[in-house]
């Protein structure tokens, strides 16, 4: 066993049961997650990818096999990860400022300190002078930095992405993925993410999964050797980044045009 | 005043944009208004003329009459104890029907088991149009206050029963593992998430429980009563007294538009999150 691993993925099976017909969206799925690595997960949609997350989350349970987080066995929601999903579910009714402070609040930090570092983190995505807006009055892209302060704040070990950008456009995606990339790698926290843009999992990640159609299998973990730092905005002309692209697509292909019965 | 200057090289490029575009939803709101007036002292002196030339005022009455009929309902204080007694009614009445509502909605919204045994029930009951029970209240409360006060409860009761409960089904479940995963205790989850994400809908349905809660009473009286605006289109009717019927509907209509008011307003106080 990897003493460096934070999240072990032991042979995971998900089966939802639904009146109309049981569907098995994980099979045997097993991963380790090293300490600040980060994993990208693509497949075809339906594939269970956002399932294996939400498992690791702890908001579901598996059907059987078990996530080690930290060599002990995930129990219930798993409150040392921070979460973050293509709708930025950040609460409208809030102002920028109490949305990042939020968990602050939840987890009873006192009040001078919360506001200090509700301060910082603000200052960290870039949204200084906007601390008392409603998220109705603030762009996609700033509402994404709202949600990435609100989650970065409490320091979880592990980020869990959920198609965060998915919602995004093409160069927006672009600025936010540069973002993300330098938070990373100052706080060098552990990285999961989960998306339909191969493109954006090897511009991003160490390692890339691959998920077969449904049933959801690891079909393929490769490596990204690309060199850190890495700029998202020139990596794409790269031609190791080209042969990496056409090596995965490859075998995502496959499973893509099987998918599309679903 | 929010909105940033920060696209213009000139700031004062801005203010000369922001009074402009000031000006502009000024003059707008003029001519919305003035049409308004238009309209309405258009409508008035059509029905006015349509009552001299046109048709008997015995059947429509007349404007000047109706406004005649008014002022001395109010300057002698005819009227007072009738429009306090209805107002009592929609007020106290709509006050259980809330707290009982949101009470339900709140107990029934978490609990699905039981939501979904009550279900058919639920259907049947909303399927009856609550006005139906008031010959009931009158039997079981006399033709005094009570039932009329609730009659208003029952037709509060369930518009806002289903839409708090509805409000509270519908609270997206992201926002709830988010919390979850922060670590928040389930009271938390309740104050910060499912209270405000249902506050949309419980106001949504103080807009539609207005006009009903007004039926209710009126109609509560109009079975029955000795006191109320209901009791005075009654009475105004069985006289053949149209002008009193119509200056007693105008009372109900200024009832209706000084609630709408004050709920848009609360919402607005409320749910200023909403939108800009």
């Amino acid at each position: 066993m990897n003493k460096q691993s934070l999240i072990q993925v032991r042979n995971v099976y998900k089966w939802f049961i639904t009146t109309r017909s049981d569907v098995l969206a994980l099979e045997d799925c097993s991963l380790d997650i090293g300490k600040g690595d980060f994993v990208a997960f693509v497949g075809p949609s339906g594939c269970g990818k956002s399932t294996l997350l939400n498992i690791i989350a702890g908001l579901m349970s598996p059907t059987s096999g078990s996530i080690i987080y930290q060599g002990e066995e995930l129990k219930g929601v798993n409150q040392k990860v921070g979460y973050i999903t293509q709708h930025d579910s950040i609460f409208p009714w809030m102002t920028v400022e109490q949305n990042v402070g939020i968990s602050l609040e939840v987890r009873k930090f006192p009040k001078n300190d919360r506001d200090k570092e509700v301060e910082k983190f603000i200052k960290l995505v870039g949204l200084e002078g906007f601390e008392k807006h409603y998220p109705s009055q603030l762009s996609g892209g700033m509402r994404k930095r709202v949600g990435l302060a609100r989650t970065l704040i409490y320091d979880p070990m592990a980020l869990l992405l959920d198609e965060p950008f998915g919602a995004l456009d093409a160069q927006l995606k672009l600025v936010m993925q540069d973002e993300l990339l330098k938070i990373w790698e100052k706080a060098k926290k552990t990285m999961l993410f989960v998306t339909h843009d191969l493109g954006e999992a090897i511009a991003l990640a160490d390692r890339v999964v691959v998920f077969t159609g449904r049933p959801g299998k690891i079909k393929l973990i490769r490596e990204i050797p690309i060199p850190r730092p890495r700029d998202v905005f020139q990596i794409r002309f790269s031609s190791q980044f080209g042969d990496l692209y056409e090596e995965i697509w490859e075998s995502l292909r496959e499973e893509l045009s099987k998918g599309e019965d679903l | 005043m929010k909105s940033g200057i920060a696209g213009f090289a000139d700031p004062l490029d801005a203010r000369i944009h922001r009074e402009a575009f000031e000006q502009r939803l000024y003059k707008r709101q003029l001519h919305v208004w003035s049409l308004r007036v238009i309209c309405g002292i258009g409508g008035l002196l059509f029905w006015e003329m349509s009552s001299i030339y046109l048709i008997d005022p015995f059947w429509i009455s007349r404007p000047s009459h109706i406004l005649l009929r008014l002022k001395e309902w109010y300057f002698t204080g005819f009227i007072l104890p009738h429009l306090w007694i209805t107002l009592l009614e929609m007020g106290v009445g709509f006050f259980f029907g809330l707290v009982l509502a949101i009470a339900a909605g709140l107990f029934l919204g978490t609990r699905k088991t039981l939501s979904t045994l009550l279900d058919p029930f639920m259907m049947a009951i909303w399927s009856v149009p609550g006005i139906v029970l008031g010959p009931l209240f009158i039997l079981y409360f006399g033709i005094g206050f009570t039932a009329k006060m609730v009659l208003v409860a029952v037709t509060v009761f369930f518009l806002i029963f289903f839409n708090t409960f509805t409000g509270i089904r519908s609270v997206d479940q992201e926002w709830i593992n988010v919390m979850r995963i922060m670590g928040a205790s389930q009271r938390e989850i309740w104050a910060k998430v499912i209270f405000p994400a249902s506050a949309l809908w419980v106001f949504a349905s103080f807009k539609n429980a207005i006009p009903y809660m007004m039926v209710a009473a009126v109609v509560g009286e109009l079975i029955a009563s000795q006191k109320g605006i209901g009791y005075l289109i009654n009475d105004a009717s069985s006289v053949m007294d149209t002008t009193g019927v119509f200056a007693a509907l105008f009372n109900l209509m200024l009832i209706g538009l000084i609630l709408n008011t004050i709920v848009e307003h609360a919402e607005k106080k409320v749910l200023h999150w909403k939108s800009e």
